[in-house]
């Protein structure tokens, strides 16, 4: 059995758990995603039996195979202006092929390519929460400004707005970065019709919260960590990046859990990060889940979450073990072991920015 | 807000500035400084697809 993970090897969760895995024995390859270069290009053999090689690797049966973050195709430059929309189609569609086919192979994908895909989808998951029985703050995802005015109007509580993927936008100028974030928002607030046709959003009642808890969800194990955030922000993920969160390991409610297991169950995502704000009655609401949110901070701000040694017990686990996660962890080193070894190592830093990101704009 | 940022979608009204520091942090960095989710190479979080996206 190997590991395939499917990210640049320097992405910062990948490195540690390849390491976390190759120190207790098992073999480990990364695979960035389809490129036009030689280590980056894929086949895919149907004959007598299915084979796929992404790059120098063969996909084989027991596999685990974690799609942590594939990147975009990546064209030849050389490609002719006159074709590069063919191009452009034939290689998103075989980038498709070689990531749901993995899931018909008799490998484990976590997360299957189709369920997290569905997932990922806000609306999708805030009705599927609420029909497993979690607790979801009022919401309307819309792009019709009448919509958006009713539903400010009705409302007697504090809103806010979210978009649906992030964003920043770098000055040109130099004057800064901007990223979106989630904001209260009053109905006085806001902009013209016209404005609110630019971009659809999320628009939701506001939980007034005493904390946030991060889950993490490792097939049918639950881990919540509660986020203490001194300045009691709106969106504890900045200050969180300045190390201003207390992580602490909490219990997760039994109606949360049999919730979250069921919400695991119906999206076919056996992994992934939650996001809950505790109100000050102590209910949980669920915000988001995002399929591979980041998780080995939790390890960097409280040693006892254990994240990195879990998930490593749960991408290795053998089909059919009844061994649990908690006795296969012990067989991994932690985060701290891994931070001890890079201080020994001199191991290269990813670019900051990729101009041409779908996900950065440049304004003046 | 200048009439020219009048005519901005809300989310970037909503967005917030961060610092040079704070943007290598959310980046994405092998040093796991990376708390935040945002990684504007391919992708935040895991919540979206570029792979639908092409790299030029």
């Amino acid at each position: 059995m190997k590991i395939i993970i499917l990210a640049q090897p320097n992405d910062n969760h990948t490195s540690p758990v390849k390491w976390a895995l190759q120190q207790a024995g098992y073999k480990v390859a990364c695979w960035p995603g389809l490129s036009w270069t030689e280590p980056q290009q894929a086949c895919l053999q149907v004959d007598g039996e299915t084979k796929l090689h992404l790059g120098p690797h063969v996909v084989e049966p027991g596999d685990a195979i974690w799609i942590r973050r594939s990147e975009p195709p990546v064209l030849n430059p050389k490609t002719s202006e006159a074709d590069k929309k063919f191009v452009e189609n034939e290689y998103r569609n075989f980038n498709y092929t070689v990531h749901y086919v993995l899931e018909t192979l008799p490998v484990r994908c976590v997360n299957k390519y189709s369920a997290a895909r569905f997932v990922n989808n806000k609306g999708v998951q805030l009705h599927l929460a609420r029909v497993c029985g979690l607790k979801i703050p009022k919401t309307v995802l819309t792009n019709s400004p009448q919509a958006i005015k009713g539903f400010f109007t009705d409302n007697p509580n504090r809103m806010i707005c979210k978009s649906l993927t992030p964003h920043m936008w770098e000055r040109q100028s130099g004057g800064g970065v901007a990223i979106t974030e989630t904001f209260e928002i009053t109905r006085e607030e806001l902009p013209r019709d016209e404005i609110l046709t630019y971009a659809p959003g999320i628009y939701q009642d506001m939980v007034v919260k005493q904390f946030d808890v991060r889950t993490v969800l490792m097939g049918d194990r639950i881990y919540s960590f509660a986020l203490h955030n001194p300045k009691k922000a709106l969106d504890w993920r900045a200050d969180a990046s300045k190390g201003k969160v207390d992580v602490e390991i909490i219990a997760t409610p039994p109606d949360v859990e049999k919730g979250l297991l069921a919400f695991a169950r119906k999206t076919g995502a056996c992994f992934g990060s939650i996001d809950f704000a505790i109100d000050m009655e102590g209910q949980w609401w669920f915000l988001e889940i995002n399929e591979q949110g980041q998780f080995l901070w939790l390890d960097q701000s409280n040693r006892e979450a254990r994240t990195l040694e879990r998930f490593c017990a749960f991408l290795t686990m053998p089909e059919g073990s009844t061994q649990s996660l908690e006795e296969r962890a012990e067989m991994f080193p932690s985060f701290r072991d891994f931070e001890k070894s890079l201080e020994k190592e001199d191991v290269p830093q990813l670019d900051v920015v990729v101009p041409g990101s779908p996900f950065l704009s440049t304004e003046p | 807000m200048s009439k020219q940022e009048d005519n901005r979608v809300l989310s970037r009204r909503g967005a917030r500035m961060i610092s040079e520091d704070e943007t290598t942090r959310v980046n994405g960095g092998l040093h796991t400084e990376t708390k935040c989710s945002f990684d504007p190479r391919i992708g935040v979080d895991g919540d979206a697809f570029t792979n639908d996206c092409i790299a030029h």
